[in-house]
């Protein structure tokens, strides 16, 4: 067969040999690469730079001054960053086991074969394609403690008005609830999509094997749709994490700053006060804190993958 | 006693009338297999039972019990799907273990244990009991899947194909496990399959079903001596029984290009099928008066003996032959059709034309 082949064939075939598999693959790869350095690598490195010095983008002019790890300490040292930790966690621990409870359930029920479900899927994912400022501000009219629809039903239900965003404790749960409002949909696509793949033979012996609703839902289903429901756990957790827009449209971080989430604050130091280096420091915090928590998530759906 | 009673059950699905008018009942201890090509309505059948499909008409009686609108959980019977309805979140001993441990079937921990070690051990299966399901084989796992159903000793077990999908060797294997099973604990079984030699392996009784309509319900012998339409001829046997188009003649019935004139009911011009068992056929190397001509299509050795196709014009027919006898393939060969042997069907509706049995279980 070799022989077979024509002369200009085989000296053909050996010219690539001048340029290597992995180059090749090198020069395939290259594009991709540079634009992933560029939009991430770079960014990164210089944020990590920037946290670094005494820095403020509005005076260019004063200089960078470098001051070590100071931003950190600072920043740690600082107990008003702390109670913006501890605030943050409680909001994002309301809002998304509100979220777990709320969507998971309604998924369920979307299960069941109903007049109009699809319609009401459809209008159910709605909140979920606002725009975030749109959906605090609306919150914050519905909120309104004179003339808001909540206040309204309060007073229906016969109860004394309510100051749902003057006070810290309220406020909280206020956006809680706007949070909730606006991503629950998004559980409930995820746990729909999650349940929906397990194969209805299975629900079919575990009902005739003498297993309730509930049993099934509980042996069944939930360990299941566990993988789907822990990666949309991670990503609501993250975005909870990272949540400002609702705090900045129905509170203004207010009272005080009290209602200000980690996030928010960020926002501020870095784009009220300019303090450019302490903010990137804050950020490198934030990042840390989010890849820790990404982490442990991918560690737990590593295992589940090698269980199941 | 009664176990199960199937009343003129009738199921469509949308325009696919899926079961017509499906009578059956099924004593204690029987195992009766549903035979009947894909899409017969065998599954439809049983989830009519099982209670996950509600039939349209008919009724489903448990135990003398009418439970045709009551819940799957509350009818005591155990279904082996054709795929494995196993848990992949759970081990083999958690996934025997369900039943005992549903609401409905709760029995204490050790007595769960036992059971599951014990119906583990009936399967062959004990070293498995660790394992996740996603380590095991396909056999492995249809085992699982039977000791799951076995483990809780229902009223009647509903087998589904159980091992269409398993290698030939594996599902012999099987077969002798499942008819273990069911001699250990006198089940009232109900086995749907397609495919015969299977079936006959396992039943006592078998139900043949085919446009979900139940052609015939007997025991084999019964159904051997005394066919009741053409497709139960063409479902029984290994080979199918030989069916030849022909015409009646008032006198007799010819067979289509054969120079055959057989005694048999039927006006002149009348269409008819004529079947007769393979093993009944009679055949010759030699050219005798009496016989007709055809050829030999296709050997196919099976070890002790061969099977023959033979076809003469647009006729054929396999049979199962000594290895010794002097037919290879393309050799002229002879053949006569007994007529005692001979059934007559109606080639419109297949039903049967000629009436009372004509001959005896063999």
């Amino acid at each position: 067969m070799r022989q077979a082949i024509p002369a200009g064939r085989t000296a053909a075939h050996a010219v690539p040999r001048a340029i290597s598999d992995r180059t090749i693959c090198g020069l395939f790869m290259a594009p991709a690469l540079a634009i992933l350095l560029l939009m991430v690598a770079y960014p990164f490195i210089s944020l990590l730079y920037y946290s670094t010095l005494n820095f403020s983008i509005l005076n260019p002019a004063k200089g960078s001054e470098f001051i070590g790890l100071q931003n950190y300490t600072r920043l740690l040292s600082r107990e008003s960053v702390w109670e913006r930790f501890v605030f943050t966690g409680q909001f994002v621990l309301a809002t998304v086991v509100v979220q777990f409870c709320v969507g998971v359930a309604v998924a369920y029920a979307f299960q069941r074969n109903f007049k109009g479900r699809d319609l009401l899927f459809t209008i159910a994912m709605l909140p979920m394609m606002l725009c975030p400022i749109v959906v605090g501000f609306l919150w914050r009219y519905m909120f309104n403690s004179e003339w808001g629809v909540v206040n309204y039903l309060v007073t229906l239900l016969g109860f004394g008005k309510i100051d749902w965003l003057g006070v810290p404790g309220n406020a909280l749960w206020a956006v809680v609830i706007a949070d909730a409002w606006m991503w629950t949909p998004f559980v409930i696509l995820l746990a729909t999509a999650a349940f929906r793949g397990i194969p209805t033979d299975i629900n079919e012996a575990a009902e005739i094997d003498g297993a309730s609703p509930f049993f099934r839902f509980t042996r069944v289903t939930l360990p299941m749709s566990m993988p789907i429901l822990l990666i949309a756990f991670l990503l609501r957790l993250i975005d909870a994490f990272k949540q400002s827009d609702l705090f900045f449209a129905m509170t203004g971080g207010g009272p005080g700053s009290d209602t200000e989430t980690v996030a928010f604050r960020l926002g501020k130091i870095a784009f009220s006060h300019f303090y450019t280096g302490q903010a990137s420091a804050f950020a490198v915090i934030m990042l840390v804190i989010i890849i820790g928590l990404s982490l442990i998530f991918v560690r737990l759906l590593t295992q589940q993958g090698r269980q199941d | 006693m009664t176990v199960l009673r199937l009343s003129g059950l009738s199921k469509s699905f949308g325009a696919k009338q899926a079961l017509r008018q499906v009578d059956l009942s099924l004593e204690e201890g029987e195992v009766l297999a549903l035979l009947g090509p894909t899409g017969a309505g065998k599954t439809t059948t049983l989830r009519c039972i099982a209670g996950l499909e509600k039939p349209d008409r008919g009724s489903v009686h448990l135990d003398n019990r009418d439970v045709t609108a009551t819940s799957p959980r509350e009818r005591d019977v155990a279904v082996v799907f054709e795929g494995f309805n196993l848990l992949p979140t759970l081990s083999v001993f958690d996934n025997i273990a369900f039943p005992l441990r549903s609401p409905v079937y709760r029995r204490p921990e050790d007595e769960v244990r036992r059971e599951v070690v014990q119906a583990a051990a009936t399967l062959r299966i004990g070293h498995l009991l660790d394992r996740r399901i996603e380590q095991l084989s396909g056999g492995e796992k249809q085992r699982v899947a039977i000791a799951r159903a076995l483990v809780r000793r229902p009223r009647v077990y509903l087998l589904d194909e159980p091992l269409s999908a398993l290698d030939l060797k594996l599902r012999e294997s099987l077969q002798g496990e499942i008819k273990a099973m069911y001699q250990a604990t006198g089940a009232t079984v109900i086995y749907a399959s397609h495919d015969y030699p299977s079936a006959a392996a396992i039943a006592t009784r078998m139900a043949l079903i085919e446009g979900g309509r139940i052609l015939q319900c007997a025991t084999i012998g019964e159904i051997i001596a005394d066919p009741r339409h053409a497709s139960v001829g063409r479902l029984v046997g290994s080979p199918s029984m030989a069916q030849f188009p022909a015409q009646g003649t008032g006198q007799g019935v010819e067979i289509d290009g054969l120079p055959m004139r057989l005694p048999g009911p039927g006006e002149a011009g009348g269409r008819l099928l004529v079947g007769i068992w393979p093993e009944d056929i009679e055949l010759t190397t030699r050219p005798t008066d009496g016989y007709a001509e055809g050829r030999v299509w296709a050997t196919d050795f099976r070890g002790r003996d061969k099977a023959i196709e033979v076809r003469v014009g647009s006729q054929r027919f396999r049979k199962v032959v000594e290895l010794d006898l002097q037919a290879q393939q393309g050799d002229p060969i002879w053949f006569r059709l007994p007529p005692g042997r001979v059934f007559h069907f109606d080639a419109a509706t297949g039903e049967r034309i000629d009436h009372g049995p004509t001959r005896r279980a063999a």
